[in-house]
């Protein structure tokens, strides 16, 4: 029974970039499988999207990507299967029967009977045929030993990983085991803010600590981020000290903006308008 | 056996699916830059970048025929697997998207080095004629593979807005190279 579901068509393009639910896409690539239509506007989309991706500022890859792609590609060298039929030998023999039995027929068509005109042809084509027969058995003959290669190795894996786990299972349960729980000595603490806010004043402090380094035409910037659903408004840059360290003291913000969080972004240069993603520092209130 | 015709990603296609090394080769240099810059804009690494681009493109070597039957600029296509791919990779994610089976209504023939640029172009000059709030949903989601409800909480727009404004982007994008 073919699913008969309004599609909206603002989703298909949520399916294009694989942004839907695992639920709607798997409920979205049935629809298409049954509707024409809906393929069509995803193909459309799909060419938008070959657009939009192009809008990227282009690089060109590492010199030596070329060089590592084709020793790879060298590696896994394809290896054709001969066709009996394009083999010279037999379309050799087959010429040699068209131009000899072709100028027979030519002298002797008149004399001879219907038996007599199919037999010279008989021989040439049941060895076709069994060229052709035994080419077919090589092939199955050939893919029955990959198949049980391939099984046997599959089977040899199978009891490696049960013995693997019987060890497992032993191990965990042995009454003399000793359990140590083990931590990293070399823990990096992660990247932390405090924002304190005033939002009659349009007056804002924040201090960060263990910030990462960021490379020289890069720049942090605070957002405020309004609980009317506006847009962020930028709340200062800054660039960590060598510990980590750094603030934002009094940011030029306008009063009476109430927020519903406040977040970090990476930018470029002296900061931006709008955030680009991710958010590296994202605020709960306290 | 001279070099295959600069237009012809299907004659590049039947020669890598022969096994023939140099038509690898050359799709390659055709589309490794665009196949790069956007795993490169998407995951903001150039590691991770190249090896998005050694993936897709070994993709292409073991089955070149999946891509045969895509009926449609196997730049393009490149272009969408690549952000695709690269989005995986962000989350984590073994890969998902289907090439085959799905063809891409373009008429762009980016098997051409002079169409590509013109393409290139052209793209950059009609993204900034979008209305910034278009423009960034739709990066926030193509490039940042942020979904409807990522995008719609940290701007603080209603889930309908989102995703009407990303299909909305895409439509003047359409219309804009269309005129």
């Amino acid at each position: 029974m073919i699913p008969v579901k309004h599609i909206d068509p603002d989703d298909i393009a949520l399916y294009a970039m694989q942004l839907l639910p695992p639920d709607e896409t798997e409920e979205m690539t049935l629809h298409l499988q049954h509707s024409a239509e809906a393929r069509r506007v995803l193909s459309e989309i799909y060419a938008d999207l070959a657009i939009f991706a192009h809008s990227a500022d282009m690089h060109s890859p590492p010199a030596l990507a070329r060089q590592r792609l084709m020793k790879h590609v060298a590696r896994e060298k394809k290896v054709l299967p001969v066709d009996p039929l394009a083999s010279r030998g037999f379309i050799a023999a087959g010429d040699f029967a068209t131009r000899s039995t072709g100028s027979l027929l030519e002298e002797e068509a008149p004399q001879k009977s219907l038996a007599a005109k199919i037999l010279p042809w008989a021989g040439w084509a049941l060895a076709a045929g069994m060229a052709g027969l035994s080419f077919t058995q090589y092939e199955q003959k050939t893919e029955l030993k990959s198949t049980l290669t391939a099984n046997q190795a599959e089977m040899a894996k199978t009891v490696a990983s049960a013995e693997l786990a019987n060890t497992l299972m032993e191990t965990m349960k042995d009454p003399n085991a000793v359990h140590f729980a083990l931590t990293s000595t070399d823990q990096k603490p992660p990247p932390q803010g405090r924002v304190t806010y005033v939002a009659e004043k349009g007056s804002l402090v924040l201090t960060a600590s263990n910030l990462d380094k960021l490379p020289p035409y890069k720049i942090y910037e605070l957002w405020l981020i309004p609980q009317d659903g506006h847009d962020p408004i930028p709340a200062g840059t800054f660039r960590p000290d060598a510990r980590g360290f750094a603030s934002v003291v009094l940011p030029e913000l306008p009063k009476g903006i109430a927020a519903k969080t406040f977040g970090v972004t990476v930018e470029d240069g002296e900061g931006s308008q709008t955030p680009t993603m991710p958010i590296v520092m994202k605020g709960q209130t306290s | 056996m001279p070099p295959p015709s600069a237009e012809d990603d299907a004659t590049l296609l039947a020669l890598v699916q022969r096994g023939d090394e140099q038509a690898m080769a050359s799709l390659f240099d055709r589309y490794s830059k665009v196949v790069y810059s956007v795993a490169l804009r998407v995951l903001r690494d150039p590691a991770s970048a190249e090896d998005v681009l050694q993936e897709i493109f070994m993709q292409i070597w073991r089955s070149p025929d999946s891509f045969l039957a895509t009926r449609g600029s196997l730049g393009g296509w490149l272009a969408v697997v690549s952000r695709n791919r690269s989005i995986d990779q962000l989350r984590r994610k073994r890969p998902t998207e289907q090439v085959e089976g799905i063809a891409l209504a373009s008429s762009y023939n980016l098997a051409d080095e002079a169409e590509r640029n013109i393409m290139i172009d052209r793209a950059r000059g009609v993204i900034t004629t979008l209305p910034h709030e278009q423009r960034k949903t739709l990066e926030m989601a193509f490039f940042d593979g942020l979904t409807h409800s990522e995008i719609a909480e940290m701007t603080g727009d209603a889930l309908g807005t989102v995703k009407t404004r990303i299909r909305t982007a895409l439509l003047s994008l359409r219309k804009a190279f269309q005129s």
